[in-house]
């Protein structure tokens, strides 16, 4: 009999330990050790046919079903490995390029992506534009002979200082046009013009970066979609983001049976600890349901997965690391340093991907009704 | 996610205008008090709870989740469902050598029926009853009353000890109660937001009630998501858990849902006219029975621990940070 999805996972994770930098704690590569190391992780998880599943046949995948990938991503998440350095790639970038790209964009840019070897970094947000993304001001202009003619500043572009292609939304009209005005295109990161400079975050890592454009020429193949269609294809298939918010709160799923593990383990814990842990575990259970893609919440009210996910991360790691401080002697090595980093890494996620405070005004417009402020 | 809003249409239809006896009397003739959620399914359980719930602001004795909580407890014990009279609940009751004493929930109801420790489950006739209300402010009208009864006047209808069964049937019920009064709080918040003008607009208009607004609404999708979740999980053995959570949160959050609707309405808020004080009561209720906030996280937590049933080697914690 053919194994399961979860059942190669299960085996695939106990003989390929994550790469050194992710269990030490980082999101992306530190050094060129660490990367080669990430890498070769990365393809070995894709060629194991682990990263991709959910994807048609003819693009690498199996057309896995939404309940067979979950249960895989649980066994990953529970075996502490990271996201693979393609998960940019594989969740925002394919889903456009299988939409929106020409018959010969995805011949030339999927299979590297379902093989595990390509890395994508998001060019979207600006120093100027972040929750308000259709005020970006990064230029792309025609140069006549069907090229484009890139000049501007991206920043908080994650794996920007590895990554091997970039997804650029660039401004093609006028600013006046706000989101009308805008194009996408794929970028090679080796493109003349095109510098990256890392940013060190709280978390001591530098996860995010800073991505210049000066006068880089972009050839007619590198548009995604028609000119003025970058926005409409920067939101995405509603499925690529439930699936990505759906499996970033399996992740907490895992965590918390981690500290219910210690709890459990103590006599007598701390009623405040069972407490917190306790409403901890029913959200996010709640959260585990309505962020299935084949379930979801009630029209105009998809951002609120984003939202109930980075707060509730924050709350859990906050949880961690009280937990670490009040029983170090009951928490296995490591704990502290691992969720001491979940800390200051979860304070980012109430920022990315759209501000909370800016996600509960679309709520309260498109969810509930209220006027727009 | 189970759609139940053809039951909850049908209910509310039938509840109408009606209150009082004339309301319990139709519940009856319609069948919705025979219902033991063990037999009929604990979706529609949840449903008829959650409807006389979200009516309680009218219907403060229409204790329905009172009375099938009853129900379940009769089933387990093999008993008849009395479902001609009104039933009421006993919880967390314990007993002496002269009387059984515990917390009745359902006051105005004519049998109580509850399980007890080194006795078994029984019977109690409210007449012979000697019930007498909580003092406490938080509960007032939420259906709450001591109940201290001579041993001589109950009915054993089974010997034997209560499965956990028993507590974790009524948190169900509990909040699928609360769920319903926290989302019909928050849907007449918005709609008061929507009327009222202050500063040349109206409080829709306001960012800050815009996002309090938000929450309220998230946290009752948690707590229905949960409810839903609970009802599917009964069928598959895992209910008691389940149940644990959907009633840790919809009391814990249901109670700051209420309290924020209170706010958002102003000094009309905290009149006893608007009645969202009286779903106030009964969040606290759910909050409250059954060994509040910290039994039912006590019994999440010891679930989740033993749902742990695949531990693999967690590498990142064999990693120096060097």
């Amino acid at each position: 009999m053919t194994a399961t999805l979860e059942e190669r996972a299960r085996t695939w994770v106990e003989e390929h330990p994550p790469p050194r930098g992710a269990a030490a704690g980082s999101r992306t590569p530190r050094n060129a050790d660490e990367e080669a190391e990430w890498r070769q992780w990365t393809i070995d998880l894709h060629a194991a046919g682990l990263a991709v599943p959910h994807w048609p046949a003819k693009w690498g995948g199996e057309g896995a079903s939404t309940a067979e990938v979950r249960a895989l991503t649980r066994v990953l998440r529970a075996a502490g490995a990271p996201l693979p350095l393609t998960d940019v790639a594989i969740n925002l970038v394919a889903p456009a390029i299988m939409t929106a790209g020409t018959d010969q964009q995805q011949s030339a840019l999927l299979p590297s992506i379902a093989s595990g070897q390509a890395i994508w970094t998001q060019l979207f947000s600006e120093p100027g534009a972040g929750s308000d993304l259709a005020a970006l001001r990064t230029r792309a202009d025609p140069a006549g002979d069907g090229s484009w003619v890139v000049t501007g500043q991206k920043v908080w572009n994650t794996y920007a200082h590895v990554a091997e292609w970039g997804y650029l939304l660039a401004r093609t009209g006028s600013v006046d046009e706000r989101h009308r005005g805008l194009s996408m295109f794929v970028v090679p990161m080796s493109t003349p013009g095109i510098k990256i400079s890392p940013i060190r975050e709280i978390t001591g890592d530098a996860d995010f970066n800073e991505v210049f454009f000066d006068d880089v020429v972009l050839g007619p193949e590198t548009l995604l979609g028609a000119p003025g269609s970058g926005w409409s294809i920067s939101m995405g298939t509603l499925d690529a983001e439930r699936r990505v918010v759906g499996g970033l709160v399996l992740g907490l799923e895992a965590e918390y049976h981690r500290i219910a593990e210690v709890l459990s383990g103590i006599d007598r814990p701390g009623q405040d600890f069972v407490v917190r842990l306790g409403r901890l575990v029913a959200a996010i259970d709640a959260l585990v349901v309505v962020t299935a893609p084949d379930a979801g919440f009630p029209d105009g009210l998809e951002a609120a997965g984003k939202v109930l996910f980075s707060e509730l991360n924050l709350e859990l790691a906050q949880l961690g690391v009280d937990v670490a401080a009040a029983y170090p002697d009951e928490t296995p090595a490591g704990w502290a340093r691992r969720w001491n980093d979940n800390y200051a890494y979860a304070r980012g996620y109430t920022i990315s991907g759209g501000a909370n405070e800016v996600l509960r005004n679309v709520l309260a417009q498109r969810g509930l009704g209220l006027p727009r402020i | 996610m189970i759609d139940t809003s053809s039951e909850e249409a049908a209910l509310a239809e039938l509840l109408g205008r009606r209150i009082g006896a004339e309301a319990w009397d139709a519940l009856a003739s319609d069948g919705w008090l025979d219902l033991s959620p063990d037999s009929a399914g604990w979706e529609l359980a949840a449903v008829a709870a959650a409807v006389a719930g979200a009516c309680a602001v009218a219907q403060p004795r229409l204790e329905v989740g009172a009375h099938l909580t009853a129900a379940g407890v009769l089933s387990s014990a093999g008993a008849a469902v009395e479902s001609n009279r009104r039933m009421g609940v006993l919880l967390g009751a314990r007993t002496d050598e002269k009387t059984v004493r515990g917390v009745a929930w359902g006051t105005g109801a004519e049998v109580f029926a509850g399980w007890v420790p080194g006795l078994g489950a029984l019977r109690v006739d409210a007449r012979s009853a000697a019930l007498t209300a909580t003092p406490l402010l938080l509960l007032r009208g939420a259906g709450i009353g001591e109940l201290v009864v001579s041993i001589d006047d109950v009915d054993v209808l089974a010997p034997g000890e209560p499965s956990p069964l028993e507590d974790s049937r009524a948190a169900f019920i509990l909040a699928a109660e609360t769920a319903a009064v926290s989302a019909a709080a928050t849907e007449k918040t918005r709609i008061y937001l929507g009327q009222r003008a202050a500063f040349g607009r109206t409080l829709a208009g306001q960012q800050v009630l815009q996002h309090r607004l938000v929450d309220m609404s998230l946290n009752d999708v948690l707590s229905s998501t949960l409810l839903s979740k609970a009802a599917e999980e009964w069928k598959n053995g895992n209910g008691p858990s389940a149940s644990w959570a959907a009633k840790l949160h919809a009391g814990d959050r249901g109670v700051w849902t209420l309290e924020q609707a209170i706010q958002l309405h102003g000094g009309i808020g905290f009149t006893e006219e608007l009645g969202i004080g009286a779903w106030l009561r009964l969040a606290q209720r759910c909050r409250l029975l059954l060994g509040g906030n910290g039994r039912a996280a006590a019994e999440v937590v010891a679930a989740t621990h033993a749902a742990t049933a695949y531990s693999p080697r967690d590498w990142s914690l064999e990693f120096d940070p060097q």
